[in-house]
């Protein structure tokens, strides 16, 4: 090694301890990158697992699934879901648009979120006062865990399916600080329910 | 005679029947204690706070909160009114604790940093310090190494 090579390696040396050193200083000033941010939204079948989903559903028996929603935003979040329930006519939310339906909220869950966390609910509903006509079945009362919601809803009878078939759906809401409002997420999850006659 | 007596003893009792208009307004005056509670604790959060207490607080309030404005669809509006109040007494003394919080935790990072800057300034210096008489040693080394050094007649050619 000669004087040059020698004096060059003894720089790069003394430079690389000197960045460890400061290293610590380094990583109090600046933040470094996380990765992806997002918050889920997500339903379990009664077996807790994304499957064995409700689907035939009788009147009066009550059904178990599970609601869950992830935090991964990185920061304290504050939360709402909105439970709707709509017919095969009915409207969806628009997630492209960011638009969520213009339906009635049965109900809502507020949670609030540490990062990385995880909320999950046993979720209980049943259908009561179900009258069925030729082609139409009419819910007039919903009952989600232990609360019993007015919903007098019409569903007409589905060829494709062989069934009235409705959509219980599940809107994921957060509150946005800059507005002081609740806004949509753009994402929800739900469903689809056949209303039968007997059980 | 005994049913005058009965509607005279009766109007001494005061009673008020709550309406849709209280009901809401006790519900916005809840949701708003949450929001504050809320923006104070992401306030301490970001500071670097531990704020997981006062996070199951707001999970309580928020759990009043919808019990409310639930309770306000099916038209109970006392009940409303009464997870309202619920729901903001639950929530009191968040944001003050928060805003305590939050300065802790702005105190124990500039402490933090201020440590850390000093060690570090301390270290960079020392590093410099030596690296300087390093460099002369081994300046000298090579020196004396040089000069021992015998010369060699060689044949060009």
């Amino acid at each position: 090694m000669n004087d040059k090579e020698f004096k060059l390696f003894y720089t790069l040396f003394c430079i690389g301890l000197g960045m460890i050193i400061f290293s610590p200083t380094l990583a109090i000033v600046i933040s470094f990158p996380s990765g992806e941010k997002f918050s889920e939204i997500y339903l379990m079948g009664p077996n807790h697992m994304a499957g064995s989903y409700p689907y035939n559903i009788s009147p009066n028996k009550v059904y178990k699934i599970y609601l869950g929603v992830g935090n991964h935003v990185g920061g304290l979040t504050r939360y709402r879901v909105y439970v709707k329930f709509r017919n095969q006519t009915q409207p969806l939310p628009n997630n492209s648009m960011g638009t969520p339906s213009s339906l009635k909220t049965l109900f809502e869950y507020g949670v609030i979120l540490d990062s990385d966390n995880v909320w999950e609910k046993e979720v209980f509903f049943s259908f009561s006062n179900a009258s069925f006509l030729e082609n139409f079945c009419r819910i007039s009362e919903f009952a989600l865990d232990d609360k019993v919601l007015s919903v007098d809803q019409f569903i007409s009878w589905n060829a494709t399916t062989h069934g009235f078939c409705c959509q219980m759906f599940f809107e994921l809401w957060f509150y946005n600080i800059t507005t002081s409002e609740f806004q949509y997420y753009s994402r929800f999850v739900g469903i689809w329910l056949n209303i039968t006659a007997t059980s | 005679m005994t049913i005058f007596n009965i509607i005279v003893s009766a109007s001494r009792f005061p009673f008020y029947v709550y309406g849709g208009d209280d009901a809401s307004s006790k519900i916005a005056e809840a949701d708003n204690a949450v929001k504050q509670a809320f923006v104070a604790t992401l306030e301490a959060e970001k500071a670097g706070a531990d704020v997981s207490t006062l996070v199951a607080k707001l999970n309580e309030a928020e759990q009043l909160l919808t019990d409310a404005n639930f309770a306000s669809q099916v038209e109970n509006y006392s009940g409303a009114i009464q997870l309202a109040e619920q729901c903001i007494s639950s929530v009191n003394g968040v944001a003050e604790e928060a805003a305590s919080q939050k300065s802790a935790a702005e105190k124990n990072h500039e402490k933090r940093l201020i440590a850390t800057v000093v060690t570090t300034s301390f270290g960079l210096s020392l590093l410099l310090i030596l690296s300087m008489l390093g460099w002369r040693f081994f300046k000298s080394r090579r020196l004396r190494r040089v000069l021992k050094m015998k010369p060699e007649v060689v044949k060009i050619g």
